[in-house]
């Protein structure tokens, strides 16, 4: 009896079927099927329109719809494809996609990559990782002088950058990052495995064809 | 994903062909493929409104129970029970006891639940051969049913189901406490998987059957005293025929005791089966009586050794030693803003951070102390981090050097048993630590 409505609720801005986006990513079409009903929250926790917008992000993120966060910014404007300001339901799959402890290691260092290539130039510079690393002491209140700043990232640019030419590509990042795994912890969430079980609601109004028991 | 071939290949029906009826007897030698990933196997058992079949895993060739429930109309308005049982069952994975889920899935017309499978089958079936238990393997089951119940009681649950056909062995011979939220249901569907134990309260807490209001985890205490009864004696200390007299006996506690069980036993059941709910001995007293510590594993029955693995499946693409100075990247890792598990946790993230420029070795000792003085049981977890408890609560806190005189400390609270730990605690902590902080993290509103 529900099918009908849910139909139409489906035809949100950017939904995509669940089996296409499956074939796409790491997830099962039940998977996206859960990942719907998380969608449905975040991007309607502020505005119901079916589309999750920057200040709804933050409110996931940090309980703050006004907490700004460089970094934060960065995976908005990532996962937002388009570029439209917004994220879609298939930008959003796409994307967790690539946190999912299944998904293949090489797209996990090239998000990170683009995550702190802040300008777009292809390279992670001195200036950006400065930049960064002051953010998140900003961040965390921590005061450190110019110094002990330059001395951080001067260490990080002497190991990373090895073809020794002030910036940091995506060979040198590749080969960075496999001597040092922990550096893309934060591109794996566990909690995507269990996704079917933290939202479970959309078992209801499944519409998949069954197989024959 | 692309699943592997099966080892052995049971030829899979052409896609051509028309689907067979569903719910047909499993007797025919056609195998039936769930969503791509599970190829399903013997029917383990039915109820009225589902089946449980062994399954194989098709990524990993791992054998599991999926229970299949129709969507028909009485499906539809168990909902909001199955939604609960999935939830229930979710947030007691990390026990060692306690059958895990894996995952769900649905069709147009029914739902998978896909389950861990007890292979060792019925605990009481063992019981029906063996004739009873001798104390010390009896002790063990017990040990590792009140260590489950335990836990979940901590974590807000009460199973209020506590029966046979529910407790269930792996392959080692563990015992395995399932179906969850089930016992939430309405009464005529209550005993919808396996067999059906009759219908007799049996095994149900006096208050419950009476339908007054009732504490769940005390609900639990009283089953947990028929089982060990019935481990011990080889069948139930009440039984009747007639419901009425059934009733009347409970009431009175009025069960014999063989004459081979020992004096802390009797002793342990008795309180057990108190029907007085507010009197009766509750499972956390029991665990710390002397018969039952008797040859207690030392680590399975600490829930801090759960959540140590809890953490340790959390972090496992993490090797890393958080050494004294990190790189550049490390650094800017620690951001909250690359910590996307918000998105998932969407009523309840709790945890806070502080800068100190204290050495580490002060903030652990300063942890211990706070920790001791506001009633904490203290331990030390993996690298640098403490492991706090109390009640029902744990709370875990890391130590990460940032660069010489800064240093990040980071608490969460890991289990929260309901929701209790709140602005009051964290104030404790932040009275209790102020000579070592420079400034709490949640603090810069911007």
């Amino acid at each position: 009896m529900g099918c009908i409505i849910s139909k139409n609720s489906e035809q949100t801005p950017g939904y995509e079927e669940p089996n296409v986006l499956a074939a796409a990513t790491p997830f099962t079409a039940g998977e996206v099927k859960a990942l719907y009903v998380l969608f449905k929250k975040l991007s309607s926790s502020i505005v119901a329109d079916g589309l999750i917008h920057k200040e709804e992000f933050q409110l996931a993120l940090f309980r703050n719809r006004n907490c700004r966060n460089l970094f934060a910014d960065r995976i908005f404007d990532l996962f937002d494809m388009k570029g439209n300001g917004v994220i879609e339901f298939g930008e959003f799959v796409r994307s967790l996609g690539i946190f999912h402890p299944n998904a293949p290691i090489e797209e996990k260092i090239a998000f990170a990559f683009r995550l702190y290539d802040l300008r777009h130039t292809g390279y992670i510079e001195r200036e950006e990782l400065k930049e960064m690393v002051l953010a998140l002491l900003h961040e965390s209140d921590l005061e450190l002088s110019e110094d002990v700043v330059e001395t951080i990232v001067d260490k990080a640019f002497r190991e990373a950058d090895t073809k020794d030419d002030g910036r940091i590509d995506r060979e040198e990042w590749e080969d960075f990052v496999s001597k040092n795994p922990s550096l893309i912890r934060n591109m794996t969430l566990p909690y995507l495995k269990d996704i079917t079980l933290a939202f479970p609601s959309f078992i209801m109004s499944s519409e998949s064809q069954d197989p024959q028991v | 994903m692309k699943p592997p071939s099966p080892p052995s290949p049971p030829p899979q029906p052409p896609p051509a062909l028309p689907p067979a009826p569903a719910s047909r007897s499993s007797s025919t030698t056609t195998t039936t493929t769930i969503q791509n990933k599970y190829q399903l196997g013997r029917l383990l058992g039915r109820g009225s409104f589902a089946k449980v079949y062994q399954a194989l895993s098709l990524a990993d060739n791992a054998h599991v129970a999926i229970k299949v429930i129709n969507k028909d109309s009485s499906a539809l308005a168990l909902e909001p029970q199955i939604l609960r049982e999935i939830g229930a069952m979710r947030r007691l994975q990390s026990h060692p006891n306690i059958l895990r889920i894996h995952e769900v899935m649905a069709t147009r017309t029914r739902i998978y639940l896909v389950m861990e499978l007890a292979a060792g089958g019925e605990l009481f079936s063992r019981i029906v051969r063996r004739g009873r238990f001798t104390e010390p393997a009896a002790r063990r089951y017990f040990q590792q049913l009140v260590s489950a119940l335990n836990y979940c009681h901590e974590n807000g649950v009460a199973h209020r189901d506590v029966k046979p056909q529910n407790l269930l062995l792996d392959h080692k011979g563990n015992l395995k406490v399932s179906d969850f939220g089930l016992s939430a249901l309405p009464e005529q569907l209550r005993d919808g998987l396996l067999h059906t134990a009759c219908g007799t309260p049996a095994f149900t807490a006096p208050e419950v059957i009476c339908r007054r209001g009732y504490e769940g985890s005390k609900a639990d205490a009283w089953s947990c005293g028929v089982i060990l009864y019935m481990l011990l004696c080889g069948h139930m200390p009440f039984n009747d025929n007639n419901l009425v007299t059934m009733y009347k006996k409970i009431h009175k506690r009025d069960y014999q005791f063989p004459e081979w069980i020992s004096k802390p036993v009797k002793h342990i059941i008795h309180q057990l089966l108190d029907p007085n709910p507010d009197t009766r001995m509750s499972l956390q007293v029991l665990a710390g009586t002397s018969w039952f510590k008797k040859s207690l594993p030392l680590k399975s029955h600490n829930s801090f050794s759960d959540i140590e693995h809890l953490l340790a499946s959390e972090k496992d693409c993490s090797d890393f030693d958080v050494g004294p100075s990190l790189n550049a990247f490390d650094i800017i890792s620690l951001s909250s803003g690359l910590d996307l598990s918000g998105l998932f946790e969407i009523d309840s993230r709790n945890e806070r951070r502080f800068v100190s420029n204290a050495s580490m070795e002060v903030i652990m000792g300063k942890l211990k102390e706070v920790g001791g003085r506001l009633g904490y049981s203290v331990e030390r977890g993996k690298g640098s981090s403490v492991i706090l408890g109390k009640g029902k609560l744990v709370l875990v806190v890391e130590v990460v050097a940032v660069v010489e005189k800064a240093v990040l400390v980071e608490a969460k609270v890991v289990v929260d048993g309901g929701g209790e730990f709140e602005e009051a605690h964290w104030g404790e902590w932040k009275v209790g630590l102020e000579d070592i902080v420079v400034s709490w993290h949640d603090e810069q509103v911007s």
